[in-house]
């Protein structure tokens, strides 16, 4: 009998942001794959859309997720969500593409005129995929939650104007805000230091 | 939560354009290939649902309801029909979970938290079920629960048909024996919820965190 063991969990990181998908899939679980697969390949497969056609985007998020199986171990839930662990593996394996069609095009001698596709930099590619992250990331916020965040965020009301406008108690509009963020920062991962 | 933080996501969130909500399919096939490069089992082709944080199963619970079917006893529990009629005015959670199709899994685990039960508690717990000689829950909290509250773990049909109570929660206590004749695929729902002590017997309705068990 295997026991999935829960991940370890940090102080700064307590469950409530990581989900059992995440923890099977650090734990090693080969039948989560479809699971990550069917959950955020549409995310994956749409980042690399936003920098190469279909066919060759389809060949890269085969890639990622190649890469993601392989190195599974390495994925650490209480550092972050699967997502912008998956998102990292992807903004690597976009140079990797580009990286490689210049080296078949020296190899073949192309014409240097040929229409080629825009190479994103490094910087270009990971705010792209912070920004899909974070919709991502308010998208599974608690219907409450995101609309306190949001008018946190775009609106840029205090927590008081927030309790004010929407007759939510301040106890409640601060704790759901703060129990957002980190769930904001799981789902980014990034700020996770 | 540094304000620096919640500038800088405020900041991001602001600069998020149309293109960055487009999601594009993935063409039809793909997961096919990555299976067979990376030598996955069969089991990747069973049927399985995607898993989505806001997914949830209708484990959406107001248990105010439902107090007059707790259970005082460990191993006791009552087929009544419960609370049908409050899942339309379900007040709610959020549980992260796999769930996948068919196998001989013995191994259950649920998330269980507080995003929204109506009681304020800022902790979470992940309970995981096993076999070994008999079944196990272990619950493993990340904080200390309410100081000065008696809480009670229970076992909730997701259809709030029945519940059984495991009992009151000590300091200290992370493994409880699984009540025999109770299947974990039918009792699914794990709940804690704060008991006063002079009580009647029966769920409070003061859920603090609640998590739906899945085999993985």
């Amino acid at each position: 009998m295997t026991l999935l063991a829960p991940p370890e969990l940090s102080e700064d990181s307590a469950p409530l942001n990581v989900t059992a998908l995440e923890s099977a899939f650090a734990a090693g679980d080969e039948r989560v794959l479809r699971e990550v697969y069917d959950t955020y390949g549409s995310l994956v497969f749409s980042i690399c859309r936003r920098s190469v056609d279909e066919a060759p985007a389809a060949d890269v998020t085969q890639e990622v997720f190649i890469a993601a199986w392989r190195n599974r171990e390495r994925y650490d839930p209480t550092r972050g969500g699967l997502a912008p662990w998956l998102t990292g593996i992807t903004r690597n394996k976009i140079i990797d593409h580009f990286r490689s069609i210049g080296r078949e095009d020296r190899r073949i001698d192309k014409v240097k005129n040929a229409p080629q596709p825009a190479e994103p930099t490094e910087q270009q590619l990971e705010e792209v995929s912070l920004r899909m992250l974070l919709v991502e990331a308010i998208d599974e916020l608690p219907e409450r939650s995101r609309m306190v965040v949001s008018m946190a965020f775009f609106d840029d009301l205090t927590h008081v104007e927030i309790s004010a406008r929407t007759g939510i108690p301040l106890g409640t509009v601060k704790s759901d805000i703060r129990r957002s963020l980190e769930r904001l920062r799981h789902g980014l991962g990034y700020l996770h230091a | 939560m540094p304000d620096e933080e919640l500038l800088e996501l405020a900041a991001l969130s602001r600069s998020i354009s149309e293109a960055d909500r487009v999601r594009h399919t993935p063409p039809p096939g793909l997961f096919d290939r990555i299976a067979a490069e990376v030598g996955a089992s069969p089991i990747a082709d069973r049927p399985t649902r995607a898993f989505e944080a806001h997914d949830t199963p209708e484990a959406v619970i107001d248990l105010t309801e439902a107090r007059e079917a707790r259970s005082p006893a460990a191993s006791r529990h009552r087929n009544r029909q419960l609370l049908l009629a409050s899942l339309a005015a379900a007040c709610a959670l959020i549980i992260g979970f796999a769930a996948f199709g068919g196998g001989d899994a013995q191994t259950f685990v649920a998330v269980a938290t507080n995003n929204e039960l109506p009681e304020a508690f800022d902790g979470a717990a992940t309970a995981t079920l096993t076999e070994s000689d008999e079944w196990t829950l272990e619950i493993d909290f990340s904080d200390e629960l309410p100081d000065g509250e008696p809480v009670e773990l229970w076992l909730i049909k997701p259809d709030l048909s029945d519940m059984v109570s495991l009992g009151l929660i000590e300091p200290g206590d992370t493994q409880w024996e699984w009540p025999e004749g109770i299947e974990p695929t039918e009792y699914s729902l794990v709940d804690m919820s704060i008991e006063p002590e002079d009580g009647p017997p029966t769920h409070s309705g003061r859920s603090i965190l609640r998590g739906e068990l899945r085999s993985i």
